[in-house]
């Protein structure tokens, strides 16, 4: 029982790190895209905007 | 023996031309964003209150990280995107990991799509019960109503969830037979959706500042919600999942204790900091729906790349705004009394009733926010339903369904044994639920947690198995010597990981729900995969015996190898073959090549991947073509065979006339439109293709033989041999001067028609429009009774007939 809990212990604490160094690196993706995107958006190239509706079928 | 003109000498197989690339128009980045938008909107409108319940008053928070960490969940698919046109989890998955990984992950998304109807249509039910309770109390207050009506409401939670199944209920059942008949959706309506929903959303974040600020003003300052660390966080029993009763967790009080009555909990100790896993975990279904984005990406318009980009950008911005803004406001302005108690369930409408202001605007505000979340929670059960018969299809498609789901309704030509299932099942959901959002909430978070973790891992997979060129690669990316090291795709990865896995504890529902409802239709496809192919082998030999397949990438004559002026039949039913019949008998095909199209329409809500030779050209289209050879060896003559995907049929219609240089296209009459009807849809697809554009005779054929004629693109107008006549005279009269002996018919015309364009672009359009609307009803009361007769034009723009489509 006592290896057990262990066992969870070492689980929860991994998950937890994951976790955490993830969330990390999520905000270094989350600051180079969103500037990157910002930029992207009022980029000189003209939109490709009003282009024909697509009407979508199903099968 | 039917055959194309240039089919080899001693070759007795039948030719087909199998065009592998989709005939699509093209969609603004706008409205790609709005279409993903009404997907991910609608989860506004019941996460947070489904976030609260679960971990009390900190919720917004973390459902604002979870909204800022989906901009990191959209740069794993704009990764993916980029790399394949259709980069949804089925396809990037099996490309990765392989078959059985992918199978499972599709399983996974199929939990995702099955809840988000019942889920939707529950919420949906839960805001107009709340309004109608609140209308009665208002009416009885003001003595409109009698107070008997309150007993009619005396069990405010009874009343709502019976109503919310009812309304749930009834909006899936009318989804399902809308689609049974093969529902249009279109971009046009999304927009329009996102735009009345940007109104409430200003009015409702306008007016929550003003509320604030009125609030402070008045004795009453905002308070931001508890921060979201483990001593704050308040767990409720059920969000506990298997850790119930588990050492590491304490009753804890919580600030709206009182108001709530119930006990709740937080992790202590060593699993401290797990209660903040925990909390991210109950809050992930505010960003279900960016699979949406990858199923739209292919229509978007050139450049794809950077439009992908844009609409990701206004969805991130939009979602965080929303769902974000509107949870954070709802704990500062909703009293804790009443917010969770009341108005867990439809929290937007609670917020619009604690605005500052009198009742009857709030009451109106409310039936403005319960509108537009009808609006939006209605159209997510379309698009769960579309999206799950879609994901169907792309499955069936690669031959992990039997074909015999996909087996087109006799009328409508829809793959009703999917869509009967999906309602089925969204339907024992709905009934299971008993109208508790919560629940519902809960189990979905499932889906959207599993199909995101499948999606980022597949994609980290083939950062180091495909070494080849992509569109864009999520940063930051370290290179270490030969090595590149994708550092943000795989931060993203270990959240989305670790969080599924704590839901996994956390989460009894989902956990118990999505693992039997994953592994049954793991099995189901397993099953299905294998009977597949043991039939697909005795099939491949049938088609080698008959067909001869050959894959091009377009469409044009030297690849079907015909002539211009063509004759375009396209078929779709092999019991409806007569307009094939009737070409036939009035071609002479050595002067005129007739060639037999078969539109393989590709589902909405599929973005899955594109689709190979053998997954076109299935049992189906191996039958229709069967019996199109065979009606023409009966005739004696010869037919081109061509297999075109498409994701609309008109669109690829005119696209395939137009690369064919085809001169006539043949229709038969469709059983749910009109031959004027027909010619309508496909003058508007005609229109919305990009140049240069043949003009071509569009002919419908009804099941007795009558025949419809319309001409498609700028003609010459069929002239009424009075006007014939009065051109003439105009003539005679004219020559007789001097100086215009020379005159010709058509310089009358032109001065007519310039004369005409001044008049109509100047004071007299009004006028101009009158006498043609008197001519126009004129004419309509002259035709009434009778159909047009063959070779009369129809002009290709009149007011849009009612019925949507799916073929002719």
């Amino acid at each position: 029982m006592r290896r057990m809990d262990v066992l969870i212990a070492v689980l929860v604490r991994i998950v937890e790190i994951m976790f955490f160094v993830g969330l990390a690196g999520s905000a270094v993706v989350w600051l180079l895209t969103t500037v990157e995107d910002v930029e992207n958006m009022f980029s000189g190239e003209e939109p490709a905007g009003g282009g024909a509706e697509t009407e979508v079928h199903q099968p | 023996m039917a055959s194309t003109p240039n089919q080899p000498a001693g070759e007795n197989r039948v030719r087909i031309v199998v065009a592998t690339s989709v005939m699509l128009t093209f969609i603004s980045f706008w409205r790609a964003a709005a279409i993903v938008l009404n997907d991910l909107g609608s989860s506004a409108f019941y996460a947070g209150g489904i976030a609260e319940q679960a971990i009390g008053k900190t919720a917004p928070w973390f459902i604002i990280a979870v909204m800022l960490f989906s901009f990191c969940v959209r740069a794993v698919y704009v990764e993916s995107c980029s790399m394949f046109v259709r980069g949804g989890v089925y396809r990037v998955v099996k490309e990765a990991l392989g078959g059985g990984l992918a199978k499972l992950s599709v399983s996974a998304l199929m939990f995702d799509y099955i809840l988000t109807g019942p889920i939707s249509g529950v919420s949906a039910g839960q805001y107009i019960a709340g309004l109608i309770r609140e209308l009665i109390a208002a009416g009885v207050t003001h003595h409109i109503l009698s107070p008997s009506m309150l007993h009619l409401v005396a069990n405010p939670t009874t009343f709502d969830n019976h109503l919310a199944v009812l309304f749930a209920l009834s909006v899936t059942i009318f989804y399902w037979r809308e689609n049974i008949k093969g529902i249009e959706e279109s971009s046009d309506k999304a927009l329009r959706v996102m735009q009345i929903t940007t109104v409430m959303v200003v009015l409702l974040i306008g007016w929550s500042c003003f509320t604030l600020v009125y609030n402070a003003s008045h004795g009453n300052p905002p308070h931001l919600p508890p921060l979201p660390t483990s001593e704050n966080l308040r767990f409720d029993s059920a969000a506990l999942g298997f850790l119930k009763g588990s050492p590491h967790v304490q009753a804890a009080a919580a600030p709206d204790a009182a108001a709530t009555h119930e006990t709740r909990f937080n992790f202590i100790g060593f699993f401290a900091m797990f209660g903040i896993l925990a909390a991210f975990g109950h809050s992930v279904l505010a960003m279900s729906g960016e699979e949406t984005l990858a199923q739209v990406n292919r229509e978007i318009a050139h450049p794809k790349l950077k439009n992908l980009k844009r609409a990701a950008l206004i969805i991130a911005i939009y979602s965080f705004v929303f769902t974000g803004g509107a949870t954070l406001l709802a704990v500062m302005i909703i009293p804790d009394a009443v917010r969770v108690p009341v108005f867990k369930d439809n929290l937007i409408a609670g917020l619009a009733m604690y605005q500052a202001g009198p009742l009857l605007l709030k009451l109106l505000f409310r039936i403005f926010v319960v509108v537009v979340g009808f609006l939006i929670l209605s159209g997510a059960v379309n698009t769960a339903i579309i999206g799950s018969n879609g994901v169907l299809n792309r499955i069936s498609e690669d031959g992990v369904l039997t074909d015999w789901f996909r087996r087109p309704h006799r009328k409508y030509g829809t793959s009703f044994r999917i869509i009967n299932m999906v309602v089925a099942l969204q339907v024992v959901t709905i009934v299971l639920s008993g109208g508790d959002v919560y629940v519902l909430g809960e189990a979905y978070a499932f889906g959207v947690i599993w199909s995101f973790t499948f999606n980022s891992l597949a994609m980290l997979v083939l950062r180091f198995k495909y070494h080849g060129e992509r569109g864009w690669k999520v940063p930051p990316n370290i290179r270490i010597g030969d090595r590149e090291i994708p550092i943000g795709l795989a931060s993203v990865f270990l959240v989305l990981f670790s969080t599924a896995i704590v839901n996994l504890m956390t989460k009894s529902v989902a956990t118990i729900s999505g693992l039997i409802f994953s592994a049954v239709f793991f099995a189901i496809f397993t099953i299905s995969e294998k009977v597949n192919m043991r039939k697909f082998r005795h099939a491949e030999q049938q088609m080698k015996d008959q067909f001869q397949l050959l894959q091009s990438d377009t469409v044009d004559r030297a690849q079907v190898g015909i002539r211009a002026g063509s004759v375009l039949v396209p078929i779709r039913d092999y019991n409806a073959l007569h307009h094939l019949r009737w070409v036939l008998e009035h071609t002479n095909t050595d002067e005129v090549d007739v060639v037999a199209m078969a539109a393989r329409l590709t589902g909405a809500g599929a973005g899955e991947y594109d689709l190979s030779m053998e997954q076109i050209f299935s049992d189906y289209e191996q039958t229709l073509f069967t019996r199109a050879v065979s009606v023409a060896e009966g005739y004696g003559k010869r037919i081109s065979l061509l297999v075109v995907p498409a994701r609309d049929v008109w669109a690829a219609i005119v696209l395939t006339a137009n690369q064919l240089e085809s001169a006539a296209v043949v229709a038969g009459l469709s059983s749910k439109m009109t031959g004027p009807e027909q010619a309508f849809y496909l003058g508007r697809a005609w229109e919305s293709m990009s140049g240069p554009k043949r003009q071509f005779v569009f002919q419908v054929v009804s099941p007795d033989r009558q025949i419809q004629t319309f001409r498609i693109g700028p003609h010459t107008p069929t002239m009424k041999s009075e006007d014939v006549h009065l051109v003439h005279r105009i003539w005679l009269d004219l020559t007789r001067l001097r100086g215009l002996d020379k005159l010709h018919h058509s310089d009358i015309v032109t001065l007519a028609l310039t004369r005409f364009a001044l008049e109509y672009t100047g004071r007299d359009r009004d006028e101009i429009i009158r006498a043609l609307r008197k001519i126009e009803a004129r004419s309509n009361a002259e035709k009434s009774g009778r159909e047009l007769p063959p070779g009369e034009s129809q002009p290709e723009h009149r007011e849009p007939p009612p019925p949507p489509v799916t073929g002719p």
